[in-house]
């Protein structure tokens, strides 16, 4: 401040000149804030419980997994920076993998996507979905943590159609190989046959 | 004259008790029985008409899911239209304020402590009793009204200091200290401006005041000259520092006091303070009115004789101004404490004191031209204002327009 003595009568102009722009800007101020008292339509508060926002059609909301169509590989577990997805598996007859319980702990998933673009398990599906896929499902905060843990097992038919199929296939594996074993050796005889001639033609 | 209405009830009551004294207790106890009630009620719609002003101003919706889903009709004309209006808040911070608990700091002065909100409210509830509410009706004629009013309002400032004070903490003795330094220093153009009337009026009563601006709106103080239009402004921008609101709030400022001097009370303590401030809000409203805007004259001659209006349109008249101070807090930034002081003594007092001498002056020519020319001076003060206004509005849209 400029502590040098002015003549008071200035310094009263200039202060009610301040005063008058101060009435002024405030009626502005106050214009631009009736403004909006009157709008009700540009209220931006959204009733949570009782209206909800539209998510966006990638939104991360929760993981699902679809265990009739898991592989068991093992990928999304690997890929998990958290560690959040453990996945138990048996192995079927043929030696191929069948899913059982695939576990996910939400409390620990950081929502990263990592897991859903490991996931290679997409042939199957029109849409060209994968397996796991997030949902826009975000409400699902609970009282314990137990509850947000969520198992994905595999159903009880599920499990014995799968069992089956397998034994299944390799049935057919055997039968296809018994198949093709069988004309190996017709192959095989029919070549020693076509040696043993020319041979005996030397 | 303007007490005719009490003293009508009181020598009825007298007739009916045989005994003077009593009717004047009985007559005391009925009439602050009923400005209690309707000051009560008036506390809790003002902080719902804050909470929900302020709510709109922001693009919010303010408290809605206590209470009922309401549609209001009346004679089926769709008033509000069904849905959830909050209204429950009212009760339900009754309740809470009434179920915390209340606590005295351990360093605290306990008396003094306990005694502050209470003299505040009773300070501040005194002043109603001068009030003129309708023609032939103050519920305490005293001739010199206004002292009262004034002498009322300089004890809420004892009552704040006390609070202050006795907390034992730093900054319920800044916000005191804040707020004594400013209701003191804000009181002298109040006075000035209050001064000016009771000069051009000829009586320190409030109902001879009142009585003063019978007929049109023109006759009303502030329109009657164009000093006392300007005495009328300054009392807004004084009470507002009077009442400790925004743009004065600087006793409780948020961000530097926490909440000033009432930042150690707690539950139905710090409700009286609450309660305080926004009947003191209607209070120097209802002042405002009385002196400046008509008080219970309507501004129409030909309903002045309705005195039954009479409290209703001083009701609306000070409803107004409420609003207006609510809708100015939710608008502008505080002041800096510097400036404050820079407003009051080196703008609002030399003003007032202009204002003064100008109601002086005019008092001495009171023909028809003169009466014609002051009014005029208004509107053309009037219209340099407005067209102040439109010329800020109009360069900050061209320079956003310019911007964009």
């Amino acid at each position: 401040m400029n502590m040098q003595a002015r003549p008071i009568v200035k310094e009263m102009f200039e202060s009610v000149g301040w005063l008058v722009n101060i009435l002024v800007t405030s009626v502005q101020g106050m214009l631009i804030t009736g403004k909006y008292f009157v709008r009700p339509n540009e209220i931006v508060t959204v009733r949570y419980p009782r209206e909800k926002l539209n998510v966006p059609e990638n939104f991360r909301g929760r993981l699902l997994n679809d265990p009739e169509r898991c592989i068991s590989c093992e990928l999304c577990a690997r890929a998990c920076p958290t560690k959040c997805i453990t996945v138990k598996h048996e192995m079927g007859a043929d030696k191929k993998r069948i899913l059982t319980e695939y576990s996910l702990d939400m409390t620990a998933c950081l929502f990263c996507g990592l897991c859903t673009e490991a996931c290679p398990e997409t042939t199957k599906n029109a849409k060209g979905k994968k397996c796991l896929i997030f949902v826009n499902d975000y409400e699902y905060s609970s009282d314990s943590k137990e509850q947000i843990k969520y198992y994905f097992k595999q159903t009880e038919d599920g499990l014995a159609r799968k069992r089956k199929d397998a034994e299944e296939r390799v049935k057919k594996a055997a039968e296809a190989k018994k198949k093709s074993e069988e004309a190996k050796s017709a192959a095989a005889a029919i070549a020693s046959t076509k040696i043993n001639i020319a041979e005996e033609s030397k | 004259m303007s007490s005719f209405l009490q003293n009508y009830f009181v020598s009825f009551i007298a007739g009916l008790l045989n005994h003077q004294p009593l009717a004047w207790i009985l007559y005391g106890i009925i009439s602050g029985a009923v400005i209690l009630g309707v000051l009560s009620a008036y506390g809790a719609l003002a902080v719902y008409a804050e909470r929900k002003i302020m709510a709109f101003m922001q693009c919010r919706l303010g408290p809605m899911e206590v209470g009922p889903e309401i549609e209001l009709r009346i004679a089926g004309m769709k008033i509000l239209p069904k849905g959830w209006y909050g209204l429950g808040v009212l009760i339900a911070d009754g309740i809470k304020l009434l179920g915390k608990e209340d606590t005295v700091p351990a360093k605290a002065d306990s008396l003094i402590f306990k005694l502050a909100p209470a003299i505040v409210f009773a300070a501040t509830i005194t002043s109603f009793v001068v009030i003129p509410f309708a023609p032939f009706f103050t519920p305490a004629d005293i001739d010199a009204g206004i002292l009262v009013i004034l002498a009322a309002s300089s004890i809420v400032a004892v009552g704040i200091v006390m609070g202050g004070y006795a907390s034992n903490n730093k900054w319920s003795l800044y916000g005191a200290i804040r707020s004594v330094a400013q209701v003191v220093s804000y009181e002298v153009p109040m006075g000035l401006a209050l001064l000016s009337v009771v000069m051009t009026t000829g009586s320190l009563a409030l109902a001879d005041i009142a009585d003063n601006q019978s007929g049109w709106a023109w006759n009303w103080h502030a329109f009657s000259n164009v000093w006392l239009f300007i005495a009328a402004i300054i009392y807004i921008i004084s009470s507002l520092a009077e009442t400790n609101r925004t743009p004065f709030d600087i006793p409780e400022a948020e961000a530097e006091l926490v909440a000033g001097y009432h930042t150690e009370y707690s539950g139905m303590r710090f409700a009286l303070f609450m309660f305080a401030e926004y009947i003191n809000m209607l209070l120097v409203s209802l002042i405002a009115s009385v002196f400046f805007f008509g008080g219970y004259y309507s501004g129409i001659q030909w309903l002045d004789r309705y005195y039954f209006l009479g409290p209703f349109v001083l009701g609306a008249k000070a409803l107004l101004l409420v609003i207006i101070m609510i809708w100015l807090r939710w608008t502008l930034p505080r002041f800096r404490v510097d400036q404050l002081m820079t407003l009051c003594w080196k703008a609002m007092l030399p003003l007032s004191i202009i204002a003064f001498v100008g109601a002086a002056a005019a008092l001495f020519q009171t023909s028809l031209v003169f009466a014609i020319f002051w009014r005029f001076c208004i509107l053309i003060l009037l219209a340099l204002f407005a067209f102040e206004v439109a010329k800020g509005i109009r360069t900050k849209s061209i320079s956003r327009k310019a911007t964009e």
